[in-house]
């Protein structure tokens, strides 16, 4: 595991320079007109700077299959699991430095009163999230199927929900139906240990589907 | 303890049927694997690697059964496939580092002495390497944890002549310690030849034969004659033949030869092409 992870660290800081550029770029672009631009591109660059960042474990299976190092890390005293769970090491380093660096950015803004506590919990509630659920969807498939496969099959799982959501919300309009009313800290908690939760499922599934396929 | 030892291994892909596989490597041994393209080479060694499921049958490495967890077993295990699949972006250094993590016996010092009498560049990226110095790198990093077993795949494909021979006598010194094995693959069957104490033949996923080989050596031979002395042979006695419009180059069992009739010496690959070839008659 120590040695998969390490070439992992390796593979991520020699070929994501280029994302590390981009979180920094998004994360001044935020400073500078978080809390209040009219067209929320401090909001949009950090959101988009985590999903990029949570696709880290992808390209390391991307580049893992193109090197075949897939296959030759099976021969060193390495298990599936260990080969799994090193890219979800890696994908959580990188959640973990994105949501760092904006919850930095966010509480600053919040105390120079440039943006609202709710608007901050908020934007980092959002990051959290889907910082956690886009590698929850994709990495199983990409283990189950390849990098290639599994793309094909996380986009068209995407492109289904979007469909399916937008078909719903179009049959049923949003104030056609009431919500029950939850308290806000269940609300809170829902939507911090879902994602965890599914993030974990994630990880058992991989591995399982990983461990059954033919190299 | 046999370091290889495998029993009906079987895998079956579209097309192709690794067939039934019974494989004794034992320790202190060197077992050469000669087949064609497809043969099942590689087949049989991702299979000792864990690295697919067999079928049907059985094999321990080691002692250990084959299977996804033989983590314990491969710090024994040194190998080298076909493909040597580092990632792409890594130096040797950081290659060595990787390797140093993974193996409790990692001996840095040999490392670095095998990357300076390759001659394998260290300032370059995986990538950057040629196909010959991808696999002394692969090479190298296979030898430098004091493996009880090396499998190697097609090791000295893409390698010169002279580090082919280099590589070759690598290897051979490897097993001057008595519990030290190798299984190697290889289509350049003079390697073998020189290298192995024991020789099997796959042909379309199964086992032609395996035998030591002195005995192959010892026991068949390459007569020249004509098609009608060829005929009076015993049957048995003839495994193979080549036609020419001059004469006839037949693959014979020795014992099976009337007393004084000629007999040259036969190469492996000479023994291999010519039972293949009948098999395929």
């Amino acid at each position: 595991m120590k040695a998969l992870l390490l070439a992992d660290l390796y593979q991520t800081w020699i070929n994501c320079k280029f994302y590390l550029l981009f979180v920094a770029v998004a994360a001044v672009v935020t400073v500078a007109t978080g809390g209040s631009d009219e067209n929320n591109m401090g909001s949009f660059m950090s959101v988009y700077s985590m999903v990029m960042c949570s696709m880290m474990g992808m390209s390391l299976v991307q580049l893992d299959e193109a090197s075949h190092w897939n296959i030759y890390s099976q021969a060193l005293p390495a298990t599936r699991k260990d080969q799994v769970s090193s890219k979800y090491a890696v994908t959580l380093i990188c959640f973990g430095v994105v949501l760092a660096l904006f919850a930095v950015i966010f509480v600053t803004l919040a105390l120079l009163g440039r943006m609202l506590w709710v608007q901050a919990g908020v934007q980092l509630a959002i990051l959290a999230v889907l910082g956690l659920l886009a590698p929850a969807f994709s990495m199983p498939a990409m283990f189950r199927w390849g990098s290639n496969k599994g793309r094909v099959i996380f986009l068209a799982v995407i492109i289904a929900v979007g469909f399916g959501a937008g078909f719903f919300f179009s049959t049923f309009p949003f104030d056609s139906f009431s919500l029950p009313s939850i308290p806000v800290p269940v609300l809170i908690a829902l939507a911090a240990i879902i994602p965890v939760a599914l993030f974990i499922g994630s990880w058992f599934l991989a591995v399982r589907w990983y461990e059954n396929r033919d190299l | 303890m046999n370091a290889i030892e495998t029993r009906g291994l079987t895998k079956r892909y579209e097309g192709f049927t690794l067939d039934g596989l019974d494989l004794t490597l034992p320790a202190g041994c060197i077992m050469g694997l000669v087949g064609e393209n497809g043969a099942g080479k590689s087949t049989t060694i991702r299979l000792l690697l864990g690295l697919t499921k067999p079928d049907a049958g059985s094999a321990t490495v080691l002692g250990t059964p084959i299977g996804p967890d033989m983590r314990q077993a491969k710090q024994d295990i040194g190998v080298v496939l076909d493909d040597v699949g580092y990632p792409a972006g890594l130096k040797a250094g950081q290659i060595g580092k990787i390797m140093a993590a993974a193996y409790e016996n990692w001996d840095r010092a040999l490392f670095e002495k095998y990357l300076r009498d390759l001659d394998i560049p260290t300032d370059k990226k995986f990538s950057a390497l040629s196909r010959g110095n991808k696999m002394k790198l692969g090479i190298a990093a296979a030898m430098s944890h004091d493996a009880k077993l090396l499998i190697l795949d097609e090791p000295t494909g893409g390698l010169d002549p002279v580090v082919r021979d280099e590589v070759v006598d690598l290897f051979s010194d490897f097993t001057r310690d008595p519990g030290r094995s190798i299984l190697i693959s290889s289509h350049i069957v003079s390697d073998l030849e020189k290298l192995c104490d024991y020789i099997a033949f796959l042909h379309k996923g199964k086992l032609l034969l395996c035998r030591e080989k002195d005995q192959l050596l010892e026991q068949y031979g390459l007569v020249q004659c004509t098609a009608e002395e060829l005929a009076k042979l015993a049957p048995g006695a003839v495994l193979g033949k080549r036609e020419t419009p001059y004469h006839v180059e037949a693959l014979v069992v020795r014992d099976a030869l009337p007393a004084g009739m000629e007999v040259h010496p036969v190469t492996i690959e000479e023994l291999f092409v010519m039972l293949v070839k009948e098999d395929m008659q």
